[in-house]
This record gives structure tokens, C-alpha cells and sequence, in this order.
């Protein structure tokens, strides 16, 4: 409870902390009405009803707690579940925010209507607490088997997150196109706000979520320019593949107009009667077969007649029945037999004559020697399904498409079975299964953690803020390698905009001079202490300043229960 | 039997190439549909045809002589000569230069035009080209395991005495190539059902991509989500369709059924049964309208195989039996269940409300009310030809249909034979120009009867 009063938020930064909520009031609001709302606070709301109460459009609301790694407090929040069982969103309690899935259909149509080219996204907590938020978009909720509600996410990379010669290249790319000229991107604040879209998705527990953004798509850099770099807006050009490593355009096609695309039409010709029209259908084809030309049962006994002559040549040929049923049910049999009867005009009789003199054509038993399988399975072990490889380099004298189509009829025979088995336990043929990120640790650096860190700050009273100079905060963070020292609401900007040198940096600066401009700052400490203290008290830390906004914000609606109570 | 000829391309050859190792395009699902075709029986009631081969003039028809000139002289021999050209045709992972690639374009453009050719003749009533509709192909560059467009070569044929083409499109991605082609006119309505969102391929597709210049309110797109399944396809598909026939009265259609659009697919996201699917073709089928069916899509090739075998059936009118025929040579392909229509398995949720798709067919009505408004040269021009045959046939649908099919029948022995020829010697051979007239006379008398009655 004491270091609840330590807890500061910054007027001006206060703002940022939802997009939602109309923040521009905050700071005037008075304390008085803070105060109301901070009594209902989380350690009361537990004599909410929990449970499954139905709202009048069928719509069902259920109380959720998600535990949070390193952290005796769950977040709670509501999960609102549609008639067919689909979570269609979902409300954080402690910041009350109202978290949707971005690819929700009616939504995506409403989108177009409205020609809205943006993707609403989400913060989450990244595992690394020095690392700011992980940006990505809510693809759907749902429950995992211990009961937990998840979502599962599509991320956008930061470009602190690609390897960093991949986004070199692409600032050297983009520096050449431009010959040099100054870019959108030369403005650090615009340039930290690109992210890279990317088809990865994972799942977690919704209490990573760290409340809304919103990131907007444009085709190229130059249209950046629109881009008004305002709190928790970003922007993207690029998709990132984290499994190749590679930035690539987004394939959004476009259907484009003029000469080189579209067809020229021929004239229309309607008045030329059908025997007068030019073409010549027989000049072209090649008539394989004439339905109805012979009687079904007619062809029928042609056929079994054609079959057994099949079965017995190859019978004769291999020696063994199974080589005569063989040769019978193969395709070609019945396609030589049907050939047969149509070049013969129909005619069974003459048709069967012909047969007898050739009733199978060459199988594969024939045509594949042993010694050319042998060679066809090395090929494929070495080069893979690459047939043209094969052929060049073990099979000169065969066509390619042979090698295509022995390969389909031999690959679900006995023999593939077992030479399938004999490779399948080299890995290449598996395919990767995408690595998911590691799992994240919902850590921020709270009070107890933080303990240990560094021996310079013992006295939590003798903390400042490297940004704002404030030496009252909430929590204090260290970012990045040289572990500066932030207060609680400049590390959540910082977090999500990873920008931190908005204003002056003043690291090497001494204390007394860094006191001395702090009295300058906009203090934070108009807010009553007071207020604060009972607003905040057990509640989970880093959540504060969110919930501070949804308290004021939905104060309408809880104020009957903070009578009560 | 409805008295339909259905002629059916399939050159053996075709299923015999390869995309290269780990390509998902396999031209191999042709054969094994074909073998589907030959063991169901099918090919009793098909005029079967191996089919021309389409040549530069034909492809340089829609392409670029240029590309097209790439095309006939890259292989992978030479491919490293062609580095320059192959960012420039966009030929690079998607499109491989593989094997016979130029041999494989030859054939299954070919295909397609012959069929076309054939049905401009009335030598039948719908054509099938399994290998064909491979819809991504520009003009200038190919484009999603697309080199030639050989439905936009063969719609070019057909408007030669088709004043209006409807091009349907039910491949799970968009059909851009064919509605860039034919983006700014209205003699060709270009009709996609396919998923759309998320940078799924092509990204084109929008509903709101609807033509241009005389081609405006002439490309309707429907844009779907992942997971769709019969009973929310059926509800845009036949509304959809059946106001794209009453506003634009096409005279002829061309349907692509790329079956990637099944459930189960590799590439594919959308969980239709090949029932569905095959319900599609049915009921463009009963227009009665002179009909090209093609291929395109489809990347788990016994489900391809399925799918094309069972829609087959379904254009000659023919009840198949669920098990697999078992001297197929591809019977083990269709392991475990071996049946013709496996259960669904729907891996994804129907991402498409009802309201959704309510308000799709609602915008979709509204821009086709706009073709009906639309001053057009050729709309008035034309005989109202297509129309009336229909409305006839409608008419004297029970018996007059059978009469024919059963004259269709006597005749079509000889018939054929001479058919093909009768174009050829038109001058020389009396004998068969005679037999040839009298047989199109007859039949235009029984048109003209069954008219009157």
C-alpha cells in the first residue's frame, strides 16, 4: 500500500494510455470523481455475480480470471459469447477494454463499406520486460482445455524484431530508390512507428493484452506521408516472413487498365451462318470415341472379351495369374481395347481380330527395366520430385514425362511403400513446423522484482525518470542496454511507440540538475494523493493507469454499487 | 439422358508434367481423373478428343508475341540465359520453368479453343476441358502457376458469333486474368465466387471491382470468407447466377471449376463437398445455354479427381456409384474411405454470416439492375435468339426433349463421321455436302416444328 503512493501519472501522457477512452479530459477531471470510482475497485467487485448472466440478444457474458505469471492477482475480465458459442470479444476488467477480433466477417464487410484501410490491433506484453510491447492483431478467442481464455494473434514485427541486416538492406534500398533524397522515414518518430505485417500466429492467455492500437496499411513509402504519427497509430508497407527472413512487398493485386492488359475482341460475326463459319473442326482434332455408336451391351461384351484376351497374354508373357489380372484391369488395356473399336469403325468383330494381334500394350513391367528403377530411385533420393534433374543425370534415354508418370503409378505399389519408409525418417522431407515464439512471461517489473536489480537505486524515493524527471512513479523500469532508469508512464509510451527521446535526454546529467528542471515539468503530483492511493490499492501495478481511464469513463454506470458499498 | 452431346478433351500426355519438387500445381490430377472418367463408364455417353494443339498465332491471340516467344524457346537447359526475362514474365517461384513447359500450354490451350471452336459449330453442347482454365495467366506476364490464358483465348473465339459471354468463376481465388482481359467490355460478364481477405491470392477481387469504361457493372466479383460451406454457397451461387442470366441474357457460357474450393484442400480454405461443388455445374448446366467447362485450381489431386469424375457424370447426366471403381489404376490414391464423395472435414469455421452473404447477393442485384440501364449497342442488336431457344425448350421439356435426344441418337453415328468433314470439303465432295445439309436441314425442321408446337 505505501508504494501506491509513490504512483504518478503524467497529465500529458496520461492520454495515451487507451485510445479508446476519451483521455483529452483526463487530467482536469476532477479528483473528486476519481475518488468515487476508486471504490470500486478490484478487491470489492468480487461480490459481482459470476457466472453465465444472458443479456437480451442471446449473447452470453462469462466472468473470466486469467492468472498471470509471477503475480498472486489474476486479471479478470468478462468473455461475451455469441449464441453459436463463438467468443466474439472480450473486456479486461482491470483497464476496461473491449478487445475484438479483427477479422470478425460483418466487420471486415463494414470495413470496405466504409473504406476504412486500417487493421485495429492490440499490445501485448512481450517477454523481455526492457522490450516494448509486441504489436499484433486479435484474430479469434477461445477457451483451452484448463478453462483459460485465449487468443490467438497475428503479429506485426517492429523492426527491432527483424534481424537487423535484413533492415539495413531495406533502408539502403529505400535510400538508392530515393536517390538519396530525405524520406518519410528519416523522422525517428515516423520511423519507429513501421511495422512489418506477417502471416505468423500464436496463441495466449488474454491477460498478456496491453490494450488497443492501431496500424494502417499503405502501398508504398511515399503515400507515408499521410501518416499522422499520433499516440498508438503505426503503419506498415512490408511483410515480414520470419521463417525465410525476408521483407517482400504485399501481394495486393490490382486489376489494371489499358492496352497491354486487355484482350482485343473480335468482330462479332452473328449474321454467318454455322456451315459458312471458317474454322475447320476436323483440320484440328482427333477423335478418340463416338458415344451411342455401339450398344452398351454390345460394348460391354466387347470389353470383357478384349479384358480376358489381355489376362491371357498376360499370363503367357509373366507367367503367373496375378500377371494376367494385371494386364487386364491395367488402364491401358481398356483404353487400347476402346481405341481399337474406334478405328475399326465400330465394328466388334473387326475391332477383337485387330485385338488379338496386340491385346496389351506396354506396361510399365515392360517399358521399366529393373536396373532403370534402381537408378530412378537414386535419382529420387538424390534430386527429390525434380524429374528433369533425374532424367538428365541417371535416365538421358527416357522423356520426362515418362519419369512423371511411372512415378505416380509406382509411388503407392508395395516397393515405394518400403522405399518410402527407408527415407522417411530423414528430416528434409518433413516440413518445418513453425516455430512459435517462446511463450510469453507476463513480466513487468513490479515493486518486488525489481528489488535485486541494481544496488545504485536502493531508496525507491531516490528514483528519477530519465524522461520525465519525475521521481514519483508507480513502478520503475530499466530499458534497453544501458538500463535507463523510466517511471511508470514513460515506460508504457515508450513500450508501445518505442520512443523515448521525445524530449531531451538527460542521462549523464546529475541529480540536482535533472531536480532542477523537474520543477519546471508539468508535475504530476496535482493529482491528489489521496485519490490515487485508494484508486490503485492492490490492484496489479502496470495496469493503473488504464484503469484509471475506464474507472472514470464507466463511473456512470458503477456509481450505484460504490454507494452501496 | 437429356439428349446433351458433351464433348470431352483429354490428351494423354497432359497429365504427364511436373511443376518441380514441392510445387503444389500437379497436371498429374489429369490423369487420374481421367482414369475416373474411362473406369466410371463415362466415356460411352463423351465424344472424346484428343485435342488440338494451340500454336503461337493462337496464344499471340490474348499474349504478348514477345512473351509468348519466351515461352516456346526457355527451358530449364537454357533458363540461365533468360534471367532477365524471367523477373519480367514474373516467372519465378509460382511459375517455374519445368520440363516441356510450352508442350503443357500448348495442350491445354488447345483444348479450350477447340472446345469453343466446337461449340460456335453447335458440333455439341457443352465441352469439357479438365486440363484448361487456368485463369491468372496476363497478357503480358504469367501469374499463379499460369502461363497461357486459355480461357480468354477461347472466349475470344466464341465472341466471334457469340455477341455476349458469361464467364463464371468458382475457384476459391479470383479470377483476375480474365476480368482484366475483359475489364472494359461489356460483350464478356466475368462472374468470381472466391475467398477474399488477408492478402489471399491474387488480392484482387474486391466486390467493388466492377468494370470499366463499356465495361462498368460487367465484372462482378464475390468476395467470400474462409469456410464457406454448400448450404452458404448455394444461397449466393444459384441468386447470384440466376440474376446475372435474366440482366445480361448471355449466349453462351464459360465456366471455370477450379476445385480447390473443396474441403481439404492444400491450398484452399474453403470446406465444400464435392455435392456442392458439382451442384454448381448442374444448375449453370440447365440454362440449356451453349456451355465450355473447364478445369483450374485444385491441389490435393484425388479430391481434383473426384470433383471433375463426379461433374462429369453430372453433364451427361449419369448416377454414379459412391465406391471408387476398383480397377482403376489409381484406386489406392483414394484410400481409406474410396468413395466419390468422402465426408467433410471442415478444418475452419464458416466465416460467412448469413447477413454477410444476404448483403453480397443485395449488392450484387444492385449493380446488375445497373447492366439492364445501361444503353447498349449490342444488347438491342441482337436476335433474341438464346432467349427463345431456352424459353422453348422450358416448353416442350418432357417429351419433345427425348424425341430429340432419341433422334440425336440415330444420327449421330453417321452423322459424326461426316461432320468434321463436311467443313472440311465443302466444294469438292458433293456426296458428303449433300448428306451433310440434309442432316442439318432435318434437324433445323425439327427445331422449327417443335417451335410451333
Amino acid at each position: 500500500m505505501t508504494l501506491d503512493q509513490d504512483k504518478v501519472v503524467k497529465g500529458d501522457n496520461g492520454g495515451e494510455a487507451d485510445c479508446d477512452t476519451p483521455s483529452e479530459s483526463q487530467p482536469s477531471s476532477t479528483p473528486s470523481s476519481s475518488s468515487d470510482s476508486s471504490s470500486v475497485s478490484i478487491p470489492h467487485s468480487s461480490v459481482l455475480v459470476l457466472g453465465s448472466p444472458k443479456n437480451s440478444e442471446g449473447t452470453v457474458i462469462e466472468e473470466v480470471m486469467t492468472a498471470v505469471v509471477g503475480k498472486k492477482q489474476s486479471v479478470r475480465g468478462q468473455a461475451f459469447r455469441a449464441v453459436n458459442g463463438v467468443y466474439v470479444s472480450y473486456l479486461c476488467k482491470d483497464d476496461n477494454i473491449f478487445y475484438h477480433p479483427g477479422g470478425m466477417p460483418m466487420f471486415d464487410f463494414l470495413k470496405v463499406v466504409l473504406d476504412i484501410h486500417h487493421v485495429d490491433s492490440v499490445y501485448i506484453e512481450s517477454k523481455h520486460a526492457d522490450q516494448p510491447f509486441l504489436v499484433c492483431s486479435i484474430l479469434k478467442f477461445r477457451k483451452s482445455k484448463r478453462d483459460t481464455l485465449m487468443v490467438n494473434i497475428k503479429w506485426f514485427y517492429r523492426p527491432s524484431e527483424v534481424p537487423e541486416t535484413v533492415y539495413q538492406r531495406l533502408a539502403q534500398d529505400r535510400n538508392t530508390e530515393n536517390n538519396n533524397k530525405s524520406l518519410v522515414t528519416d523522422d525517428p518518430v515516423i520511423k519507429s512507428r513501421e511495422l512489418f505485417i506477417s502471416d505468423a500466429t500464436d496463441t495466449y492467455p488474454v491477460s498478456v493484452l496491453r490494450g488497443l492500437c492501431r496500424v494502417d496499411h499503405y502501398s508504398d513509402i511515399h503515400s507515408v506521408r499521410d501518416f499522422n504519427p499520433e499516440d498508438n497509430s503505426f503503419f506498415y508497407i512490408l511483410q515480414y516472413d520470419p521463417q525465410t527472413k525476408e521483407l517482400t512487398s504485399i501481394t495486393r493485386g490490382e486489376i489494371r487498365v489499358g492496352p497491354s492488359y486487355q484482350a482485343e475482341l473480335p468482330e462479332y460475326r452473328g449474321n454467318v451462318v454455322v456451315d459458312e463459319r471458317p474454322e475447320v473442326c476436323a483440320e484440328w482434332e482427333e477423335q478418340r470415341w463416338v458415344p451411342g455408336a455401339s450398344l452398351d451391351t454390345d460394348l460391354l461384351m466387347y470389353l470383357r472379351a478384349a479384358r480376358s484376351m489381355a489376362a491371357f497374354a498376360g499370363l503367357c508373357d509373366g507367367g503367373s495369374t496375378t500377371d494376367g489380372c494385371n494386364a487386364a484391369s491395367r488402364d491401358d488395356t481398356t483404353i487400347n481395347a476402346l481405341e481399337m473399336l474406334h478405328n475399326s469403325d465400330y465394328d466388334h468383330g473387326k475391332a477383337l481380330q485387330a485385338l488379338v494381334k496386340c491385346p496389351v500394350p506396354d506396361g510399365i513391367e515392360k517399358k521399366w527395366s529393373e536396373d532403370e528403377r534402381k537408378r530412378f530411385k537414386k535419382g529420387l533420393r538424390k534430386y527429390g520430385k525434380d524429374f528433369f534433374q533425374i532424367r538428365k543425370n541417371l535416365l538421358p534415354h527416357k522423356k520426362t514425362g515418362e519419369l512423371v508418370s511411372f512415378y505416380y503409378l509406382w509411388k503407392k505399389t508395395p516397393a515405394a511403400a518400403s522405399y518410402f519408409s527407408h527415407n522417411c525418417h530423414s528430416s528434409k522431407f518433413l516440413r518445418q513446423i513453425r516455430t512459435p515464439r517462446a511463450p510469453l512471461t507476463t513480466s513487468s517489473v513490479s515493486e518486488k522484482d525489481n528489488d535485486s536489480d541494481d544496488s545504485d537505486y536502493k531508496d525507491q524515493q531516490d528514483y528519477c525518470c530519465l524522461h520525465c524527471y519525475t521521481t514519483s512513479s508507480s513502478d520503475w523500469y530499466q530499458i534497453g542496454k544501458d538500463k535507463r532508469l523510466l517511471c511508470y508512464e514513460c515506460h508504457v509510451h515508450f513500450k508501445r511507440s518505442k520512443e523515448i527521446s521525445t524530449r531531451h535526454w538527460v542521462a549523464r546529467q546529475s541529480r540536482a540538475n535533472i531536480l532542477d528542471i523537474m520543477e519546471e515539468c508539468p508535475t504530476p503530483d496535482r493529482w491528489t494523493q489521496d485519490a490515487r492511493t485508494a484508486r490503485y490499492s492492490a490492484s496489479p501495478a502496470p495496469k493503473n493507469v488504464r484503469q484509471e481511464n475506464v474507472l472514470q469513463v464507466n463511473e456512470a454506470v458503477m456509481s450505484p454499487e460504490v454507494e452501496a458499498d | 439422358m437429356g439428349g446433351k452431346t458433351v464433348a470431352y478433351f483429354y490428351d494423354p500426355d497432359v497429365g504427364n508434367f511436373h511443376y518441380g519438387p514441392g510445387h503444389p500445381m500437379k497436371p498429374h490430377r489429369l490423369s487420374i481423373t481421367h482414369s475416373l472418367v474411362l473406369h466410371y463408364g463415362l466415356y460411352k455417353k463423351l465424344q472424346i478428343y484428343r485435342p488440338y494443339r494451340a500454336n503461337f498465332h493462337d496464344m499471340t491471340r490474348f499474349h504478348s508475341e514477345e512473351y509468348i516467344d519466351f515461352l516456346m524457346r526457355v527451358s530449364p537447359q537454357n533458363v540461365q540465359n533468360f534471367t532477365k526475362n524471367l523477373g519480367q514474365f514474373n516467372m519465378a517461384d509460382d511459375c517455374p520453368v519445368f520440363d516441356g513447359l510450352y508442350d503443357f500450354c500448348s495442350m491445354y490451350t488447345g483444348a479450350s479453343l477447340e472446345g469453343a471452336v466446337k461449340l460456335n459449330h453447335n458440333c455439341c453442347d457443352v465441352a469439357v476441358n479438365w486440363s484448361g482454365g487456368l485463369h491468372h495467366a496476363k497478357k503480358f506476364e504469367a501469374s499463379g502457376f499460369c502461363y497461357v490464358n486459355d480461357i480468354v483465348i477461347a472466349i475470344l473465339e466464341m465472341l466471334k458469333y457469340h455477341p455476349r459471354v458469361l464467364y463464371i468463376d468458382i475457384d476459391i481465388h479470383h479470377g483476375d486474368g480474365v476480368q482484366e482481359a475483359f475489364y472494359l467490355t461489356d460483350r464478356v460478364m466475368t462472374v468470381s465466387f472466391h475467398k477474399y481477405g488477408n492478402y489471399f491470392f491474387p488480392g484482387t477481387g474486391d466486390m467493388f471491382e466492377i468494370g470499366h469504361e463499356s465495361g462498368r457493372y460487367y465484372s462482378v466479383n464475390v468476395p467470400l470468407k474462409e469456410g464457406i460451406d454448400d448450404s452458404s454457397y448455394t444461397q449466393v451461387f444459384k441468386p447470384v447466377i440466376e440474376a446475372v442470366i435474366e440482366f445480361y441474357r448471355p449466349t453462351a457460357i464459360v465456366l471455370q471449376c477450379g476445385a480447390d474450393s473443396l474441403s481439404g484442400d492444400r491450398l484452399g480454405c474453403f470446406s465444400l463437398s464435392t455435392k456442392g461443388h458439382g451442384e454448381c455445374v448442374n444448375f449453370t448446366k440447365k440454362f440449356g445455354l451453349p456451355l465450355l467447362v473447364l478445369g483450374g485450381g485444385g491441389y490435393t489431386p484425388r479430391n481434383v479427381a473426384r470433383c471433375w469424375a463426379y461433374e462429369t457424370g453430372l453433364l451427361v447426366d449419369t448416377d454414379m456409384p459412391t465406391e471408387i471403381p476398383y480397377n482403376t489404376e489409381y484406386f489406392q490414391y483414394f484410400a481409406p474411405d474410396f468413395s466419390l464423395h468422402p465426408e467433410v472435414i471442415t478444418r475452419q469455421e464458416n466465416g460467412n454470416s448469413r447477413q454477410y452473404l444476404e448483403a453480397i447477393v443485395k449488392h450484387v442485384y444492385d449493380n446488375l439492375r445497373m447492366v439492364q440501364q445501361a444503353p447498349s449497342v449490342q444488347m438491342q442488336d441482337v436476335p433474341r435468339d438464346g432467349m427463345s431457344i431456352k424459353e422453348e425448350e422450358h416448353e416442350l421439356d418432357p417429351d419433345a426433349r427425348l424425341h430429340m435426344s432419341e433422334e440425336d441418337k440415330r444420327i449421330e453415328p453417321d452423322n459424326e463421321f461426316y461432320d468434321g468433314e463436311k467443313d472440311n470439303d465443302k466444294d469438292e465432295d458433293t456426296e458428303f455436302n449433300t448428306t451433310s445439309s440434309t442432316t442439318t436441314t432435318t434437324t433445323t425442321t425439327t427445331t422449327t416444328t417443335t417451335t410451333k408446337n
